[in-house]
């Protein structure tokens, strides 16, 4: 028998998302990546501790993103992709880190560069320097 | 060291065994990374190696040693106020809310880029590598051997998986910039919007996709009441397909698409509810979505299960749902629906079915020239009964002889060959690697504008 799933919080990263679970059973809260099925939050998810299974809902997880994300306008959306791409491009390229991130003559930073894009946009959307939320 | 060796790397498409058939019998040798493309040539007795063959023996012990370099290294430099300084922006410094994730992560990528390194130095000592190819090149790992070969002197080609659209914002490391030294693209309008975000011209080969070859054969040519039956149709009504998609977090635009997806569903069942005939619905999900989670078939199944409840306590009219049968589907569908800008909007076309196209959050690849176009999902019932009698009344037949030209290049079903010269060609030539890639072209402030004027209405 599943329980509806008790969303405490949503974070995205360069696969998709991650919901943060809190168990209706025993209060554990637990993380794990969201399956979907064209394009709607579904399955099941059971509590690593007592093994009560959650079950998600579409509807719960579009109250959980709308709860953890604010809606920006597209200038807003295309600045804050800006401020995260140059943190992405420019971080690695310090010359303290030059020698430490490289690999038999490769920078190992610019491969980085996707991946951690999310990253940086996510900390810049819940208010970059400010509590993580 | 004797046959010139080929490395497929991230190409895992068991409809690629065609093209390194033909790479096999032009003299290479192809080394193949993916276990889904080597088990597949395996069963058509394709000769190759496994990438697999070349791990180093001691790599455990030098990424042991590699991990402690870069734990020892990150915590003096980022003990210095300028490398924390790096991430200031006008929006703020994103590190204090992501410090846990981000050197978790950064070692990760940091340590998977090693041993990839190690493994491509490994295999050119035993073979003679002469081209690696690339299924994508935007991941780190990817874009680590790319690096590597290219020190080395070996080129890299990739084989585009799509037609990359212009960005609507910025994103470090996109497709769009070319980082492999040669990319194989479908067709002149994938080509274009390369060129126009500043990559060289020499480097964007015109190819056609591979991947669409096996539509044009006869066997795709599925006869639309068999395909009915083989998806549990009923072939005397209507049928319409809905081709989904999902949402990843690596965009600012996720938010938007992860609210609509729900949208989608309740606005096709009253489009479908609209119809007089009402069509039955089949819903395809992108073939990705659940590729990328790494999911049980236990796991697919429950969601699959989840997925009918949902759809069954909400009205929504799925007559069937298609994860493996994707010229059943489209042969099947009288229309077919496109969550985004997708491939299968060419293979529709190819496939001789009209599409809706549902007008994605990226400037758009596709527009009228490929079908009905939909900005608002309530122009959704109208926009699907203009497709359905896109067919009978010569709109389809007109749309793809002037789109699938440029969609696809030479529109024949021949790109494997093309692809397989064009990989003979920088194998046995020795062809030069490029440069390294130069800044990413900034997207045209007019295109901004019109995607802002688009999103207002979402």
């Amino acid at each position: 028998v599943s329980e509806r799933a008790d969303i405490r919080d949503v974070r995205n990263d360069v696969r998709g998302f991650f919901v943060t679970l809190r168990c209706r059973g025993c209060g554990e809260s637990f993380e794990r990546y969201l399956r979907t099925l064209a394009g709607l939050a579904l399955g099941e998810y059971a509590c690593p501790a007592c093994r009560q299974v959650q079950r998600m809902e579409p509807e719960a997880f579009l109250d959980a993103v709308r709860r953890a994300f604010a809606e920006v306008d597209a200038e807003t959306a295309c600045a804050l992709a800006d401020a995260a791409a140059g943190i992405a491009e420019r971080w690695h390229r310090a010359p303290e880190l030059a020698e430490l991130l490289s690999h038999r003559g490769v920078a190992l930073g610019p491969p980085t560069e996707r991946e951690l894009h999310a990253l940086f946009l996510r900390g810049l959307q819940r208010g970059g320097g400010g509590d993580p939320g | 060291l004797s046959r010139p060796a080929v490395l497929f790397f991230d190409v895992g498409d068991a409809g690629f065994v065609p093209l390194v058939d033909r790479v096999a019998r032009a003299g290479l040798l192809p080394v193949v990374q993916h276990a889904s493309l080597a088990h597949a040539l395996a069963a058509a007795g394709v000769e190759h190696r496994a990438w697999d063959d070349f791990v180093p023996a001691e790599r455990d012990a030098a990424l042991a040693s590699e991990y402690l370099r870069f734990l020892d290294g990150l915590a003096d430099a980022f003990a210095r106020p300028e490398v924390v300084g790096a991430f200031d922006s006008r929006l703020g410094n994103p590190l204090p809310a992501v410090k846990e994730p981000f050197f978790s992560l950064l070692l990760v990528l940091l340590l998977r880029q090693v041993a990839a390194i190690d493994q491509l130095d490994r295999l050119a000592e035993q073979l003679d590598l002469r081209l690696l190819v690339l299924g994508s090149d935007n991941s780190h790992v990817q874009r680590a051997l790319v690096g590597r070969a290219r020190a080395l002197g070996i080129p890299s080609l990739q084989l585009a998986h799509g037609i990359y659209p212009m960005p609507f914002a910025r994103k470090a490391g996109e497709m769009d910039r070319l980082y492999a030294d040669h990319v194989a693209v479908f067709g002149k309008r994938a080509r274009d919007i390369l060129l126009e975000l500043g990559n060289d011209p020499d480097r964007v080969q015109l190819t056609g996709s591979p991947l669409w070859d096996a539509l044009y054969e006869e066997a795709a040519r599925m006869p639309r009441d068999r395909a009915c039956r083989e998806l549990g149709l009923d072939p005397a009504r209507p049928v319409v397909l809905l081709c989904a998609t999902y949402t990843d977090g690596s965009c600012v635009e996720f938010r938007r698409k992860a609210l609509r997806h729900v949208g989608l569903h309740h606005a096709m069942a009253r489009a479908i509810a609209a119809h007089p005939e009402r069509p039955q619905l089949v819903v395809r999900p992108h073939p990705n979505e659940i590729k990328r989670a790494d999911l049980s078939q236990d796991d697919v199944a429950e969601l699959v299960r989840a997925y009918a409840h949902w759809c069954a306590l909400r009205d929504q009219p799925v007559a069937a749902l298609s994860l493996d049968d994707r010229i059943a589907a489209i042969r099947a569908a009288d229309a077919v629906v496109v969550e985004s800008s997708s491939t299968v909007i060419a293979e529709a076309l190819i496939l001789e079915r009209p599409v809706v196209l549902l007008r994605a959050f990226d400037p758009p690849v596709y527009g009228e020239a490929d079908g009905v176009v939909v900005c608002e999902l309530d122009e959704l019932p109208a926009a699907l009964a203009r497709a359905l009698g896109d067919a009978s009344d010569g709109k389809l037949a007109r749309r793809r002889a002037r789109a699938l030209p440029e969609l696809n290049h030479q529109n024949d079903g021949r790109a494997t060959e093309r692809v397989a010269a064009l990989i003979e060609r920088l194998a046995q030539t020795g062809a030069q690697p490029s440069a390294p890639p130069a800044a990413p072209a900034a997207p045209r402030d007019a295109l901004r504008t019109a995607v802002s004027e688009l999103l207002r209405g979402v």
